[in-house]
């Protein structure tokens, strides 16, 4: 919303600067934005008479011109336009003038001759854009010396953009504001004047000309309707349309623009019918369903169900409260008006603009409430400007179709609840002085309460506690101290995931991965690739972002691409953030049909480790990844072990799943070629994610302490042939089995091809760590211990002990 | 062949130390000369089998890096001074570690986190998936009431959307806690804005709740201070400015001195001295209502603040796409 500085000087009596205004608004809640200055651009530009004119000695197309600002010694002044010459009158920027807001004109030399200010162009003086044709030569009546800014008439003033919140719609006028100002200045608001000079005043009242009908009084509650006729529609005055113009909006003929002005200075919006154009003479304000409607602005609109309108007996005439229809809107030839000045129910607005996608200043008041109170006044004031600026007779009296009277509210401050919420105490006759000049009407008090009448113009305050938000407001959150100490009560902490978080990503820091944080909306494409049951956004910003990710992988595969993209190609990072997936929904989801599951991701990409001088740099292998999720899965502390099993999948090309009693925790696979394809990644891709909603729900293991055994370990390798068919992690599982309390830790450090048969055979070498918690053990223990993992693999695997 | 290498081992040990230049050279030639024992050994090196050669030749390597070491260390001492002789460059550089980061929101946030907690805050969480109820008509937004024209709103369907802002846990966090209750609700929201070097399409927030009985907005005030002190800096002042939020009432925004220029104006805080980094207010009534909590008995506050706008702020980013872009050479600065 914008205010002007000098009209809203009009309805109080304040003298603070358009700074200090400003200032003062954004600390009761209106805030100002910004503050554009209006009117004369310049300063110090009076009118001057050329009294002579040379060509410049130094410079072709400059002149040294002699020119007379009013006190009888001319002074030299450099010219560079080419239509300058002796005998004219001229606006002349002096020494000390300023143009433009920041130019400040100093005397000066040009090209070695003296120059004691500028004559000016309109461009120059910002009273046309781009760049004029030479100086601006005015008529020869004006005399020398005047100011030229008092001589256009175009005096300073100030527009501010104040923000106003949704909650306050009595301020999305000047009166509205002016209400505040005055709170603050102490003052009280003055109405505009109402009194319409009887010479621009018929004999007939208005209900000879015209019928109200409300068929929906819920929605409309009161409707106002004057009749004007002889009128023409002319334009407006000159200050008027500068007003209108300074709030944005363009003026048209009187009619229309002081409707319009009205608006913006009483906060009523108002509509003016051709009268003759209205097909009967009843208005009726009823509700359709299912129409099309052409709007002033020409364009037919599908009416949605239950909007409702103005008709003409029964042909709709006006979207109520939010535009009038091209079939009866004010034209050249009107001499004939019925304006309208009506309560209009703000979410019966609301509804039917935001169904029709259109917002215009009538409804974006209407929506947020506007005096009920105000409607004859408005239509008053109008009613008076049209016919004293614009010439025609209103009839001396309007019709006013009261529907449904709205009550006043009535309302009890407890003046304990003011110290309850606010912690602070407000001397009484504060609370009197700013409810007062709010326009809040005492009826009673005692001791402990007082009751107040909210006015009309505030249909935001219905509580108790508006009450004491409106007395903070005025007041000042600068009364409110801060305590010396914070008081806690005690509350158990409540369960939360964010140190685990913090710790695994720590953890994963440590080992080396860069965390990132990927838009949870991501193309459809994308995500299909990933699965069928996608989340799509029904009004996404861009076809881009249109489902909701599935998984963490798309996220940080787009991330893998724009980063090899910029030549950075080793890449090892994470990501903890939230899937969505259309299904239903897991234990753990909080919105049926839907399944959103916290989950962590890895990438991992190019080199493993980095260059350096004293070894080698090795790509990255699946092997990897799978070593770094081993060690996260240890940092878990399942009280179960971990499975893998090994998958399809179309998106990875070696594709493995991580179980915990059946339950899948996560996946770990290398991105296909096709995936790879489509990101345009040129080498290849690892990719993890874990889900944490599953992880969190199983059993954690519990920490027991156990004697370390006083006995050195032993270490025993031994490598078999077996078929390539068989599984490493089954041998482990086996040999562990042989004996678990004895066998305390297997590794594999060796895995081959037969040179003889490369398909079928392979060998894997053990290196089995051997203890015995209670004693040394003996060589034949050993041995012992050994025959049977030959055995047992023997059996199982039909494993060979090589170099047996 | 490794027996000798011991028994000269233990030769070369009964002769230290060496305390005089002759002694110094009866050494040498004893071990290292050219019919030294040392060098005979190395003679013998040819007749080991292949296999154990390249243990022994390791071994013998040992044992001369030793008789050298006695000479160079015992001719140090004798001219009075010491004598570095690196076997290797040390000043190459070490075996490259690269320890990763967090991402630069995770680090504000955490770091906000940690404050809060230490004034007794717990961290809930809650779906970014979110019914209308949640998000907006518990939270006091009436239906076809312009206050939801302040948060553009993704949808998923008629009923569910993309949360705008992180006060809906308020309320899951009430359904399923008595007061007293103290939280602070981090996590992702949406708007459906224009993508521009100013605003993106989702960010991040810190939502703070606290139900108790005779919570007043002097304590709301005092939390405030607390926090943007701790954060900002000890000198850091806090200035609060009536406001409007549907959840709330009496609502607040709230600045706090610019931590750059110290309140004297700068290009962050756009001349004024003062940044504008949260909303908060006294807990709503009918908010309260809907959580089946009695305002006449309870009352409380809540804050929320844009992780993104204050990261931005604290490290001078421009450009609020940089975060979204996960370039690694811009994470790596944080
Ligand atoms: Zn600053």
């Amino acid at each position: 919303m914008k205010i002007i500085y000098s009209w809203l000087k009009e309805f109080v009596d304040f003298d603070w600067t358009a700074e200090e205004l400003a200032n003062k608004l954004t600390m009761t809640g209106l805030e100002v934005e910004g503050i554009e200055r209006t009117g004369a651009g310049f300063k110090g530009v009076v009118v001057g008479k050329v009294v002579s004119r040379e060509k410049h000695p130094n410079a072709d197309k400059l002149s040294v011109c002699m020119v007379d600002l009013g006190d009888g010694h001319p002074v030299q002044i450099v010219c560079g336009a080419p239509n300058v010459a002796a005998g004219q009158t001229v606006p002349v920027a002096t020494v000390g003038a300023v143009l433009g807001g920041d130019f400040v004109i100093k005397k000066a030399a040009i090209r070695g001759q003296e120059s004691n200010g500028m004559i000016c162009s309109k461009s120059e003086l910002g009273l046309e854009e781009g760049k004029s044709d030479g100086i601006w030569i005015l008529e020869d009546s004006l005399i020398a010396g005047l100011d030229f800014a008092t001589i256009l008439n175009l005096k300073e003033d100030y527009v501010l953009e104040v923000a106003i919140t949704a909650n306050r719609g009595d301020a999305l006028s000047h009166l509205g504001v002016a209400r505040d100002v005055a709170a603050l200045a102490g003052k009280m608001v003055r109405i505009p004047d109402l009194s319409i000079d009887p010479k621009y005043l018929s004999q007939s009242e208005s209900s000879e000309k015209i019928k109200i009908e409300i068929e929906s009084p819920e929605a409309c509650s009161t409707y106002v309707g004057w009749y004007l006729e002889g009128l023409e529609a002319r334009q407006s005055p000159e200050w008027m349309q500068t007003r209108l113009k300074q709030m944005g909006l363009r003026p048209r003929n009187i009619l229309v623009d002081v409707t319009n002005y009205v608006m913006m200075e009483l906060g009523q919006p108002l509509h003016a019918f051709d009268y003759d154009r209205l097909k009967t003479k009843t208005i009726k304000v009823k509700t359709f369903s299912g129409l099309s409607f052409t709007t002033l602005d020409s364009k037919s609109r599908q009416l949605p169900e239950n909007a409702l309108m103005i008709c003409d007996g029964e042909e709709p005439v006006a979207i109520a409260g939010i535009m009038g229809g091209e079939n009866s809107e004010v034209v050249d030839s009107t001499s004939k008006v019925l304006l309208e000045s009506a309560w209009f129910n703000p979410s019966s607005v609301r509804k039917t603009a935001k169904k029709l996608s259109l917002s215009t200043d009538s409804s974006y008041r209407f929506e947020r409430g506007i005096d009920h109170n105000l409607q004859t006044i408005a239509a008053r004031r109008a009613t008076k400007l049209i016919v004293e600026l614009g010439g025609g007779k209103a009839s001396f009296k309007p019709v006013e179709a009261v529907a449904k009277p709205t009550p006043v509210l009535e309302l009890t401050l407890r003046f304990a609840q003011v110290k309850r919420i606010l912690g602070i105490e407000i001397p009484k006759d504060t609370i009197h002085q700013i409810l007062d000049s709010l326009g809040f009407k005492m009826v009673g008090e005692n001791s402990t309460e007082m009751m107040v009448k909210v006015p009309s113009h505030r249909p935001d305050v219905t509580r108790e506690i508006d009450l004491i938000e409106e007395l903070i407001r005025i007041y000042g959150f600068h009364h409110v101290p801060e305590a010396e100490t914070v008081a806690v009560s005690y509350t158990p902490e409540q369960k939360s995931y964010y140190s685990e978080e913090n710790n695994l990503r720590y953890l994963l820091n440590g080992a080396g991965f860069q965390e990132i944080l990927c838009n949870s909306m991501i193309p459809k494409a994308d995500a299909e690739l990933v699965t069928s049951e996608i989340v799509p956004i029904l009004n996404p910003q861009s076809e881009d972002m249109g489902i909701m990710r599935p998984a963490l992988a798309p996220g940080m595969l787009a991330i893998a691409v724009k980063n090899q993209n910029h030549g950075l190609a080793d890449l090892k990072f994470f990501e903890l953030g939230h899937c969505f997936l259309k299904k239903a929904s897991k234990r753990y989801s909080k919105i049926t049909g839907y399944d959103e599951t916290i989950r962590l991701g890895f990438l991992l990409s190019g080199n493993f480790m980095p260059v350096s001088w004293n070894h080698e740099s090795k790509a990255v292998s699946l092997f990897d990844l799978k070593g770094y999720l081993n060690a996260v899965v240890g940092a878990f502390q399942f009280a179960d072990p971990v499975t893998l099993a090994v998958k399809e999948s179309s998106y990875y090309e070696d594709y493995l799943t991580l179980n915990v009693k059946n339950q899948e925790i996560g996946y770990l696979g290398k991105i296909s070629k096709s995936v790879q394809n489509f990101y345009g990644l040129k080498q290849p891709v690892f990719i993890a994610e874990f889900y944490l909603d599953e992880i969190r729900s199983l059993k954690p293991k519990v920490a027991r302490y156990q004697e370390l055994s006083k006995f050195l370990p032993v270490e025993k390798d031994m490598a078999f042939w077996v078929s390539k068919t068989v599984a490493a992690d089954e041998m482990l599982l086996a040999i562990k089995s042989v004996n678990a309390e004895f066998i305390r830790n297997v590794i594999i450090f060796d895995v081959f091809e037969a040179k003889q048969n490369p398909d079928q055979e392979k060998s894997v070498a053990f290196r089995m760590t051997l203890q015995n918690p209670e004693k040394t053990f003996t060589d034949d223990e050993i041995e012992g211990i050994m025959n049977a993992i030959t055995q047992t693999l023997d059996s199982k695997f039909k494993a060979r002990l090589r170099g047996a | 062949m490794e027996e000798q290498i011991k028994l000269v081992h233990e030769a070369i040990d009964a002769s230290l130390p060496l305390s005089s230049s002759d002694a110094i050279e009866a050494f040498r030639i004893r071990f290292l000369g050219r019919k030294g024992t040392v060098s005979a050994l190395f003679e013998q090196l040819g007749s080991v089998p292949k296999e154990q050669k390249g243990q022994v030749g390791k071994l013998l390597n040992e044992l001369k890096i030793k008789a050298q070491s006695a000479i160079d260390s015992a001719s140090a001492a004798e001219n009075g001074k010491s004598l570095v002789i690196p076997k290797t460059d040390l000043t190459l550089p070490g075996t490259p570690v690269q320890f990763g980061r967090l991402h630069p929101l995770t680090v504000v946030l955490n770091e906000m986190i940690e404050i809060f907690r230490f004034l007794g805050f717990s961290v809930a969480s809650g779906p970014e998936l979110e019914h209308d109820w949640y998000n907006f008509e518990a939270l006091n937004f009436e239906h076809d009431h312009p206050a939801r024209d302040m948060q553009d709103t993704y949808f998923i369907d008629k009923d569910l959307l993309l949360r705008t802002h992180t006060s809906p846990v308020q309320i899951r966090v009430m359904e399923n806690q008595k007061p007293p209750i103290r939280s602070i609700m981090p996590g992702r929201v949406y708007r459906n804005e224009a993508v521009s070097a100013r605003s993106y399409c989702l960010f991040h927030q810190l939502e703070g709740l606290l139900i108790d009985k005779n919570v007043s907005f002097v304590d709301l005030k005092t939390i405030l201070l607390a926090f943007a002190r701790e954060f900002f800096g000890p000198q850091t002042k806090i200035k609060l400015r009536p406001s409007y939020f549907p959840f709330t009432e009496p609502s607040a925004e709230v600045d706090v001195s610019c931590h750059l220029c110290h309140g004297k104006g700068c290009r962050v805080c756009k001349h004024s001295g003062w940044l504008e980094i949260l909303g908060c207010g006294m807990v709503d009534p009918n908010v309260l209502r809907a959580a089946k909590i009695d305002p006449e008995v309870y009352s409380g506050y809540a804050f929320g603040m844009g992780i993104d706008r204050i990261a931005m702020m604290r490290y001078g980013i421009d450009d609020i796409r940089l975060l979204w872009d996960n370039n690694l050479r811009f994470l790596q600065q944080f």
